[in-house]
């Protein structure tokens, strides 16, 4: 992923682009292992030590070692995902800092904890899985592009009369354009398991591949279920609720729809 | 508590960071960390900020009540500096290590005497084996723990880490006595 994403020239403050940051990598940051989040805190806070030892501010840093004061301030803070510490910008990193007294070398440090992280990221052993949930385990690996607010469709997962069970819609706002998202749900019958059906409509100028997250309710880090919905800027689908995991009629859930990077098609 | 509340309430433009760094950079200088340089208040306050916007984002800012979670976010940068700046005893000298005096936070006594001699010079006097003195600068300079330590070296546990700090003090020690 590397810096391509940051502005190598800005090394200014800026809280906007920081909360932006931020939320674009709030779900892939919630996908890490513990292992991984206590990495990137690690060297964040190392970062931070260092920094303060030299009397630096974080712009200062950013002068320093021609890094972008986004990455940066993301990487203090935590936030910075493992793959954005290339063993290029960890280097840069380190090299900023002078080596004190003939003891420890920062470059060294660093990139030996950087070199650490990406060993935690290496594949684990394929557990049997099924298609669907290997899809869903991907999209926690891929850079967010944009991630809607939780929307909680009145009703959904409440008992309700049948008028609770009409269409439900939402339209989402975002710089490049919006998307609207229609879902409705139905019961389980002695025929059928319950089904959950939603559609979306998105005038765009992103790319990339839509996913849905579905959460509960109260709780925005207990995920329900994630399903990959492709790049098609229109669609509809509907799952029954043993293909989704939950039962959407008796579950109180929540969507988050998020515009992730493109699929790669396959070597 | 005498300051005006900036209670970063969202809005079509979303929340006024700005204002809110404004605000935590008065509560540094006013109450928190007046004896602190400007240069660390704007540090200070810009931390607070970056994680009220990290707590946001995660939803864990109070709905209500935000002020006094702030205000005691701000104190805590101001707690954690002074700790950085002189040791979780407070005895550590802000001077520069060329100046002798810190770094090398020996325990007790030692610090103190340490304080009067150059510390650089009594680390390339003292034997210590490459591993001791590593660990006294991942320990003392780098402020990592001894869980932390064992890891980056590799092969080895935090015991043995915490016994080699131990060792290494204790060469210090005797060195420091000699001089």
């Amino acid at each position: 992923m590397g810096l391509r994403d940051f502005s190598k020239s800005d090394a200014k403050s800026d809280y906007t682009a920081f909360e932006a940051g931020v939320r674009a990598r709030l779900f892939q940051s919630q996908q890490l292992t513990p292992a991984e989040r206590q990495g990137v805190a690690r060297l964040g806070r190392l970062v931070q030590v260092l920094r303060r030892k030299q009397r630096w501010s974080l712009e200062t840093l950013a002068a320093e070692t021609g890094l972008p004061w986004l990455w940066l301030a993301l990487l203090e803070q935590g936030v910075l995902l493992p793959e954005e510490l290339t063993p290029a910008t960890v280097e840069q990193l380190g090299g900023a800092f002078p080596l004190e007294h003939g003891g420890a070398d920062p470059t060294v440090l660093f990139g030996t904890l950087a070199a650490t992280l990406r060993q935690l990221q290496l594949p684990l052993a394929p557990a049997p899985a099924s298609p669907d949930s290997a899809r869903t385990a991907a999209v926690g690996r891929r850079l967010v592009r944009w991630l809607s607010p939780p929307w909680h469709p009145p009703f959904a997962g409440e008992v309700v009369t049948a008028a609770g069970t009409a269409s439900q819609e939402e339209i989402f706002h975002l710089d490049e354009g919006w998307i609207r998202v229609t879902c409705r749900w139905w019961a389980a019958s002695p025929e059928q398991p319950a089904v959950l059906w939603l559609a979306w409509y998105a005038d765009l100028t992103l790319s990339g591949d839509f996913w849905v997250r579905f959460t509960r309710r109260n709780d925005p880090s207990a995920v329900l279920a994630e399903k990959r919905l492709g790049g098609a800027l229109s669609g509809e689908v509907g799952w029954p609720s043993d293909e989704l995991g939950f039962d959407p009629t008796n579950e109180p859930w929540a969507l988050t729809f998020v515009l992730a990077e493109p699929t790669k098609p396959p070597a | 508590m005498g300051e005006e509340a900036h209670t970063p309430a969202p809005d079509s433009d979303g929340p006024d960071w700005s204002r809110l760094w404004q605000w935590a950079y008065r509560l540094l200088r006013s109450k928190y960390a007046y004896d602190c340089r400007p240069a660390d208040w704007e540090d200070m306050a810009g931390d607070a900020v970056l994680k009220v916007i990290v707590a946001s984002a995660a939803g864990k800012v109070p709905s209500s009540g935000f002020d006094p979670w702030f205000c005691g976010l701000v104190h805590n940068e101001a707690i954690d500096h002074h700790r950085r700046e002189t040791g979780r005893d407070g005895r550590r000298l802000n001077e520069p290590l060329e100046d002798a005096g810190e770094d090398v936070q020996l325990e007790g006594d030692l610090a103190q005497e340490l304080a009067t001699i150059d510390v650089q010079s009594l680390l390339d006097r003292t034997e210590l084996e490459p591993h001791e003195r590593l660990v006294l600068d991942y320990t003392y300079w780098y402020d990592l723990k001894s869980e932390e330590i064992a890891q980056i070296l590799g092969g080895t546990t935090a015991s043995t880490v915490r016994t080699w700090h131990r060792n290494a003090l204790r060469k210090l020690r005797e060195q420091a006595r000699e001089v």
